[in-house]
């Protein structure tokens, strides 16, 4: 679930201010206030920071002030900056500092300009002890400017994003399968951490049930693989968390904002490309950057439970620019659609954006308009808990993928599931450690009394603690229980209005995928998900988006560099209409979001069409009867929750009216 | 502050990509399959205008058998990987780059890249100036290009034949000192060598190294970056005077005349 927040600003320029001469920055930002640009970004590179004795940071902000504009300060070391080294200081690469390394030992490589470079330990001591520094002189610095000059801080933003942890994945596994491996550092100063935290976190009473000993077992080297997705998932949220307490201490912006900020010409799944690209001189591989996108935006970080706007970022200096027109065209709408309708957007080099025809800039401003205002999200209708965001998870979500892959996201917080209201369905990773508190939220959320058509899929694996697995009995003990088995046997369990499918794993590889297909089949079917519309050509790509809750609109986008014609299906008779107006400056009219079917159209299940090469189509859908149901769930939900507010009411009622009741007591068994 | 290293200007004069014509309008691919392999498997293909997003873990045999009409490069995962880390040391993107490409040209050997008219094909003006030129020329020295008809111009720093630095210069306090900085700036081709002559001062003053500055037309410039020996067309624009090359030295000329018409 993305929050309700408006984002003003889903396309964002980078203007870095170190790469401005002072002599011209005024006239540059003027330039961008005459093209409508009111809101800039800028990457802090740790260096820059550390070495800015003109105060070039200050005077930056004094002119982006001057000019009423706001700006982003991207403050977490981030790949994709126009700086040496990324940003970082030259002493974090000497000697003693290790470099990170990936699942096959090799160095994390980022080959982008200015220089390809080996991304460090962020778990080695040297490395932490510097990143507090370089926060704490950035804190020092923002608390100075907001004491003496605080008008220079009233419009920015002090972004933190998930930093280097996504990159640290193998090229040799990503190129295959983008996120194919184990994503962590795998450096000796890493590994050593990892066991002090394997060691520290198994010592809960909880792993010691039924004696010490049995916590052994979550330690051996069979869960090796398992541990280090967990741990390098918590490393990742303590960094934001460490990032966000240290640059809290003096430092008076109003505004901090944590963001998932990914730059896909950096991704270790294009370092082969980019290796061939150098070679041959020739175009990027437009279709990798496609794939990255994808996968990215299937994936939801989170902090502190909530869902983080995802962005993508585009720079001037990387494969990207060397695409055409209609490609980089093509992949700032495309990601822009992605991320905006989670309440993202894209960070774009502002040189790039101005290279774009008016057009093609118009539009896409309309459409981020849209999105911003949050006419149009998306609304995951599966999500996917896994114990790592960025590693290679189990074959059953390459088969969610199959079936709907645009309708589902990774997640990796048992919290940002529990306050998940738009999916109905959510499956746990086979390699996710469960504890009793986890089982208790999970349960909770399809049990509750907005649960209404909610499915919990937990697997019956080894890693439930005795805990875990106690309170998960104690759960279903008073459920009916259904066993089903359908090449993959499961039981399944009434919760509340929800319910509950415990699986068993299935044993040896053969017919495995048909089994989970079919398995997948019966739980989409338990959970009223099914395919808002499916196209017979499979080069094209459909976008589902929920138009104010009001009605579906869906984008077909063709990332293929051929004009492609194909028919769309519906599951049952709908009028679609042109979104164009999208595009256009007066935005989406109240017409759009009718459910109404235009008087002069005649509803039909099947409609031809052609998209032109790298093209997106907007259109609007009326009388999808799979709104209908989805609506009547939703008033159901709504109604579930009116029954329980209104039980806690005459409950309340009663213990004040009724001499001798008390809450919680049985008032059956008091009036008889 | 400027940045010593402008990756985004260095490539809009050097390697600019022609990103305008319509996708319907290119050329069917004709140039070589670049691919990287692991035991048989396909790890990364690549080729102009082509997607082959579907062979990546596909078996190279085969992909080399149904394709046999084409010119396929292919490379050992496990060579890229080690040429890839052995790059991380280097110190600029510009070395490093060039480090894979010449590892990658000794691992195919010559032969194997006669049929290829896709190989990278290095700048014109880059590659002279790291040929023997850089023997001739000083060791210490500075060249301004500006292209006439866009706002493009970059200063790049030679040393010893290596380009230690790239970026577009602030020309704030050049203005503010010349009246005629305005008019060199609106036509720079057609400014009288006096006022050519104040800019190079002011970039000797600036760098501390001497300096050659190059005006040329936008178009001519495009035109000859795309071509691997341009310099007949170099020297009849300097005849033409659409290009000029100032202080003009008759060393320099010498030096364009070998290129043009012996081709060393």
């Amino acid at each position: 679930m993305v929050g309700p927040e408006v984002n003003a600003h889903p396309i964002r320029l980078v203007v870095n201010y170190w790469e401005i001469p002072q002599s011209s920055l005024g006239a540059r930002l003027e330039e961008l206030l005459r093209n409508g640009i009111s809101h800039v970004a800028t990457f802090l590179p740790w260096q820059a920071v550390e070495s800015d004795i003109s105060h070039s940071l200050s005077r930056f902000l004094q002119a982006v002030s001057e000019r009423e504009m706001s700006v982003s300060l991207i403050a977490s070391p981030e790949v994709g900056v126009h700086y040496p080294n990324s940003g970082l200081p030259k002493d974090i690469f000497n000697k003693h500092d290790p470099a990170a390394r990936h699942s096959r030992g090799g160095a994390v490589g980022v080959h982008l300009a200015p220089n390809s470079f080996a991304l460090p330990s962020l778990l080695s001591s040297e490395f932490s002890k510097r990143y507090q520094n370089y926060l704490s002189r950035l804190d020092n610095l923002l608390g100075d400017m907001g004491r003496l000059q605080s008008q220079l801080l009233d419009e920015a933003t002090v972004v933190l994003t998930g930093s280097y942890w996504k990159y640290m994945r193998a090229p040799q596994d990503s190129s295959m399968s983008i996120f194919g491996s184990i994503c962590g550092d795998f450096s000796p100063s890493a590994s050593l951490n990892f066991r002090q935290k394997v060691e520290q976190f198994y010592s809960q009473k909880e792993f010691l049930d039924p004696n010490p000993m049995a916590a052994q077992r979550w330690k051996t080297k069979n869960m090796e693989d398992i541990n280090r997705r967990w741990f390098y998932q918590s490393c990742e949220d303590v960094f934001r968390a460490r990032s966000s307490q240290f640059l809290t201490r003096k430092a008076r912006v109003r505004r901090m904002k944590h963001i998932e900020l990914f730059t896909p010409e950096a991704d270790p799944s294009l370092a082969y490309s980019t290796f061939v690209q150098a070679v041959s001189g020739g175009r990027a591989d437009f279709s990798r950057l496609n794939s990255i996108v994808d996968e990215a935006c299937r994936r939801s970080s989170n902090f502190d439970g909530e869902a983080l706007p995802p962005y993508m970022h585009w720079t001037g200096f990387g494969s990207f620019r060397t695409l055409n027109d209609s490609e980089k065209q093509f992949l700032i709408l495309k990601s822009l659609l992605l991320t905006g309708s989670q309440g993202g957007g894209i960070y774009l080099d502002d040189r790039e954006w101005f290279s774009l025809s008016p057009t093609f800039r118009n539009r896409a401003e309309n459409l981020a308009r849209s999105l911003g205002q949050r006419e149009l999200k998306a609304q995951p209708q599966v999500l996917y808990l896994a114990p790592s965001l960025w590693s290679k998870v189990d074959p059953l979500w390459e088969e969610i993928q199959k079936k709907l892959p645009e309708d589902s996201r990774i997640v990796s917080s048992v919290d940002r599931v529990q306050r998940e209201r738009d999916a109905n369905l959510v499956l746990v990773d086979p390699s996710f450690v469960m504890t009793r508190d986890q089982v208790s939220k999970l349960t909770g959320w399809v049990s509750s009394p907005q649960g209404q058509g909610r499915i919990l899929v937990m697997p019956r694996s080894q890693l439930y603690t005795e805990a875990a697995k106690a309170e998960l009995e104690q759960v279903i003990s008073k459920a009916e229980r259904l066993d089903v088995n359908l090449g993959i046997s499961y039981q399944l369990r009434t919760l509340g209005n929800g319910k509950l499918v415990i699986y068993d794993l299935p044993e040896g590889s053969e017919n495995k995928e048909s089994a989970w297909q079919i398995f997948l089949n019966s739980l989409f079917s338990l959970a009223n998900i099914t395919h808002f519309c499916s196209v017979s050509d499979g080069r094209l790509r459909i976008l589902p988006l929920h138009l104010n809750s009001a009605g579906l609109g869906i984008f077909i986008v063709n990332p293929s560099g051929r004009a492609v014609t194909a028919d769309l299906i519906f599951p049952s008779e709908v009028n679609i209409s042109d979104l164009g107006s999208l595009f256009s400056a007066s935005g989406l009219a109240p017409q759009d979001f009718s459910q109404k079917a235009p008087t002069d159209q005649v509803a039909a299940s099947r409609y031809a069409l052609e998209v032109p090469p790298y093209g997106v189509l907007p259109l609007g859908v009326a009388g999808l009867k799979m709104d209908e149901v989805r609506f009547e769930m939703h008033e159901s939900q709504k109604a579930g929750d009116v029954t329980e507010s209104l039980r806690s009411n005459v409950a309340d009622a009663g213990v004040n009216e009724l001499p001798g009741h008390s809450a919680g007591e049985d008032i059956g068994a008091l009036w008889s | 502050m400027e940045l010593t290293h402008d990756w985004r200007v260095f490539h809009r004069i050097f390697y600019s990509h022609d990103s305008k014509t319509p996708v319907q309008n290119r050329p069917s691919p004709i140039g070589p399959i670049y691919v990287v392999v692991h035991q048989d498997r396909i790890v990364s293909a690549l080729s102009d205008g082509e997607d082959f997003s579907n062979l990546v873990g596909s078996s190279y045999k085969e992909f080399s058998q149904q394709k046999s009409f084409r010119e396929i490069i292919a490379f050992e995962r496990d060579h890229v990987d080690s040429w890839l880390g052995t790059s991380l040391s280097l110190p600029h993107y510009f070395e490093q780059q060039e480090f894979l490409r010449t590892q990658a040209f000794q691992a195919k050997g010559k032969r194997d890249w006669t049929q290829s008219s896709k190989r990278f094909r290095p700048h014109f003006l880059l590659k002279s100036l790291q040929s023997w030129w850089r023997k001739v020329l000083p060791s210490n020295y500075g060249i301004y290009i500006r292209l006439t008809g866009t706002e493009g111009h970059v200063v790049l720093l030679v040393r010893n034949g290596m380009f230690v630095g790239f970026h577009e210069p602030d020309l704030t306090s050049f203005y503010k000192q010349r009246e005629v900085a305005q008019k060199i700036a609106k036509d720079i081709i057609r400014a009288k060598s006096q006022e050519q002559e104040g800019l190079i001062q002011f970039f000797k003053d600036k760098y501390q190294v001497p300096f050659f500055t190059v005006f040329a037309s936008a178009q001519d410039w495009q035109a000859w970056s795309r071509l691997s020996n341009p310099w007949v067309e170099v020297l009849q624009a300097m005849q033409k005077k659409t290009l000029k090359v100032v202080p003009f030295r008759w060393g320099v000329a010498f030096l364009l005349g070998l290129r043009a018409y012996l081709g060393i």
